[in-house]
């Protein structure tokens, strides 16, 4: 009886205004990363290294869907808000995951998403949720009742080799900020900033600069038309510079660069842009002229800390090419690089962050079986966290071995559908041995290895820190761990047996800490007696 | 017996339907490869096709397909049917084949090895490289481990399954084992097969045989 009249209460003013985003309260989780810094980090400390072994099953929501489930639920004063694929929302008691509403947003038959009609995860500000979808729509919901408020169509989602966005938007004062996909498709990359309150357009950064706008050039041709670096992942934002900060995708096409010739600018790169204009700040290129697919879509960790005697503003970035960066986020000046797993395309960086690249990496008709990376990299999406107590930064690393194989692709615009086909040749087979996982602890100043905690497979799920000194995550095969942030020792796992694509959160409901991760299609939570 | 059939030839045509729809701009019309691989040669690294259509490879761009199980149960016939079959000649004599099977091959094949009904399909070059260096290429959940456990023993065995905390195996006596890394002390990957090589023991008119056997087990 209690129970349910706060929950009541609690949504009828259910209110997450700006303030409350600037500074998150531990017991919520009201962010894709948890707070504005990327840290997917929980300030909450009731669960620690001498009671985590006591983690139960508390209550389980299945999402029944054959798709990767890889949303972040957002969880706000007793209501889990979540995504489910393709484009469904859900409103869920925290408590007992009983659904109180949903919302269901139908795409068209054909989308045109790389890997999965899959969507990552909502925004709240106000009494509003922000979503976006594969058929490049934003839409807003009242929190309350899943009511839609309005919709607003984002780009022609068949436009080119076809647009989606997959990431959860990232919410700013009076604003949504918000990205898309499409880099294996030939399409024109952007990130754009809408009215919370209208879906008004405020802005739109396209990420490969057009005729008159500032870099461009760094595409052989026309390239630049159809170049990819698309922003389909989420970004980190610093309110005191006012600057958003969002991670690029590859150039297209992947693995063959020959009609594309150039930096390629702003693919695979960090661009800071103006919240309220969506004017460039600075830009540094993690991969000057990709083969790789090596997205740069990691979500960009800010920091904090003494750099060689000056108190800086810092961003630390373990990328999918293989290498950790600390970058001065006001500026974008690089610090420097360290590479996080076997490496082999790197002889050295100039002071300007420029890798002199070692010959014989390139893709090749055959198969290039002699790179690292793979060609999912040595991160990806999957949020790595940063934790203030111990001033580690955690990452789920893959060390993977993989081919790079150069094809003919088709053009996006001009060849039709029927000559997607590449000309398949017989992929080498690795021993399974040869590639796995690892949970790092990363001192972000100095980029030294502080333990590594190996997994069986390459993973596909972010880190969570906590202030109780815990490291979660998930693997491929389903073990959920709970690792001692301090020394990486395992302490606690669950058997959830199918593949974890998501990153974990924590939250509080009727005083206690849960924990909560999607396995396979099901999103578990967990707690203390 | 008509109506049966029209049933069964609408069915193989919702799964042709199916297949163009959503596998051929991967796959290839006729199953031939493009974005994904070649189908035709009868050999999935994957193992049970099945699994592999309904729930996509992880990591990979081959995606969970949208349909019901016994759409999925269609496809997988489908699949298998874009196979081409081996019609080269062969010479052997398969009652010679069925001979030597059973006194080299059966006893492990039955309780350990892959079922080798249908294994002909993919060619004669593949069976016979199969004789002579099983470590080549491994039958999709075949790979041989060993396992040193804490009290000494050593287990040796097919790996079913593992993870981080745990390991499955079929031994060599075809025994179904579960053991808990936290007991295991070693575990020995590095001879793939469990199939010893048949060079120098087997010559050619004997390996002949076998394949005319094997084709005979369909
Ligand atoms: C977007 C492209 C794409 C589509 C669509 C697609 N596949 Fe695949 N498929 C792949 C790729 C890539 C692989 C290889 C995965 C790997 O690396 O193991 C694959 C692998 C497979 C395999 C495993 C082969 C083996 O050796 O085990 C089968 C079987 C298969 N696909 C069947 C299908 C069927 C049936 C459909 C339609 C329902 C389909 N695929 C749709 C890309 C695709
Ligand atoms: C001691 C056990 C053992 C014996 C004896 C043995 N095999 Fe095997 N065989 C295996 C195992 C295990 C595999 C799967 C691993 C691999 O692919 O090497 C296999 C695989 C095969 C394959 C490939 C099957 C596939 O699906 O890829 C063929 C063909 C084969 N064996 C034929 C034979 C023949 C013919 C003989 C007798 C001359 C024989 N084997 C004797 C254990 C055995």
């Amino acid at each position: 009886m209690i129970r349910i009249a706060l929950l009541i209460a609690l949504t009828a003013s259910a209110q997450v205004p700006y303030e409350r985003l600037l500074k998150p309260e531990a017991g919520n989780w009201l962010m894709y990363s948890g707070n504005y810094s990327g840290w997917r980090y929980s300030a909450l400390d009731l669960l620690t290294p001498a009671n985590v072994r006591g983690l139960k099953v508390k209550w389980m929501y299945q999402a029944r869907t054959q798709e990767k489930f890889e949303t972040t639920p957002l969880v706000a004063d007793g209501i889990m808000y979540l995504t489910r694929p393709e484009n469904e929302v859900f409103a869920l008691d925290a408590e007992t995951g009983r659904t109180l509403w949903t919302y269901v947003h139908r795409n068209p038959e054909r989308t045109f998403n790389c890997c999965g009609k899959v969507n990552r995860g909502l925004a709240i500000l106000n009494n509003r949720l922000f979503m976006n979808t594969l058929d490049m729509h934003l839409i807003a919901l009242d929190a309350r009742s899943g009511r839609e408020l309005w919709k607003v169509k984002m780009h022609d989602h068949e436009a080119a080799g076809g647009y989606a966005s997959p990431g959860a938007p990232l919410a700013l004062q009076g604003k949504v900020v918000v990205g898309m996909a499409g880099g294996e498709r030939g399409v024109s990359g952007f990130l754009d900033g809408y009215d919370a309150a209208t879906g008004k357009r405020l802005w739109r950064f396209n990420t490969i600069p057009q005729p008159g706008e500032a870099n461009f050039g760094t595409w052989a041709g026309d390239s630049w038309k159809t170049g990819g670096a698309s922003t389909w992942n989420s970004g980190a934002y610093d309110p005191e510079l006012n600057l958003v900060y969002w991670g690029t995708s590859n150039p297209w096409p992947d693995y063959n660069g020959d009609f594309r010739k150039g930096d390629n600018l702003y693919s695979c790169s960090v661009i800071a842009l103006n919240a309220d204009t969506g004017k460039l700040a600075w830009y540094y290129q993690f991969t000057p002229h990709d083969l790789h697919d090596w997205d740069a879509t990691q979500i960009p960790v800010l920091v904090d800390g003494l750099y060689q005697g000056k108190q800086r503003k810092l961003m630390a970035w373990p990328n999918r090419n293989g290498f950790y960066y600390l970058l001065d986020r006001a500026t974008g000046e690089f610090l420097f690089a360290k590479n996080f797993v076997r490496q082999t395309w790197v002889k050295s960086f100039d002071a300007k962050g420029r890798p002199e690249v070692i010959p014989g990496n390139e893709p090749t008709p055959d198969g290039n079986t002699s790179v690292f990376p793979g060609v999912d990299g040595a991160a990806n999406w999957m949020s790595h966290s940063y934790s203030p107590s111990t001033k580690l930064l955690y990452t789920f690393a893959r060390e993977e071995r993989r081919v790079f194989t150069k094809d003919e692709p088709r053009h996006p615009t001009t060849a039709p559908d029927a000559a997607v086909g590449r000309p398949f040749r017989r992929r080498p087979r690795f021993a399974p041995e040869e590639s796995w996982g690892k949970v790092m602890a990363i001192d972000p100043l100095t980029g030294d290895t502080k333990w590594e905690h190996k997994v069986l497979s390459p993973p596909w799920s972010g880190v969570m820190a906590t202030a109780g000194g815990l490291v979660f995550g998930g693997t491929l095969e389903g073990v959920v761990f709970a690792l001692d942030a301090r020394s990486g020792e395992r302490l606690w796992h669950f058997m959830g047996n199918d593949r974890v694509y998501s990153s974990p959160i924590s939250f509080i409901s009727n005083g206690k800490q849960l924990l909560s991760l999607p396995v396979g299609d099901v999103l578990i939570t967990f707690g203390l007696d | 017996m008509w109506l049966a059939l029209v049933a069964c030839t609408a069915l193989a045509q919702d799964a042709a339907a199916l297949y163009r729809a959503q596998c051929s701009y991967c796959h290839g019309a006729r199953g031939e490869g493009g974005r994904g691989p070649d189908l035709t040669t009868g050999r999935y690294k994957h193992g049970d096709l099945f699994t592999t259509i309904r729930n996509g490879v992880k990591g990979t761009e081959m995606p969970a397909v949208r349909a019901s199980d016994d759409d999925v149960r269609r496809l997988a016939e489908y699949v298998k049917s874009l196979a081409r079959v081996d019609s080269a000649a062969v010479s052997g004599d398969p009652a010679f084949g069925h001979a030597l099977y059973e006194a080299n091959c059966g006893a492990c094949h039955e309780t350990v090895g892959p079922d080798l009904a249908g294994v002909a399909r993919r060619g004669a070059a593949f069976v016979r490289e199969s004789i002579l260096e099983p470590g080549k290429e491994i039958a999709m959940g075949y790979r041989a481990i060993r396992v040193m456990v804490k009290d000494g023993a050593a287990i040796e065995g097919i790996r079913l399954n593992e993870d981080d905390t745990s390991i499955q195996i079929r031994d060599t006596r075809g025994q179904l084992r579960s053991l808990l890394k936290a007991g295991i002390v070693e575990i020995d990957r590095s001879k793939p097969s469990l199939m010893p090589s048949f060079a120098g023991r087997l010559d050619d008119k004997q390996i002949d045989a076998l394949i005319a056997f094997l084709r005979e087990l369909r």
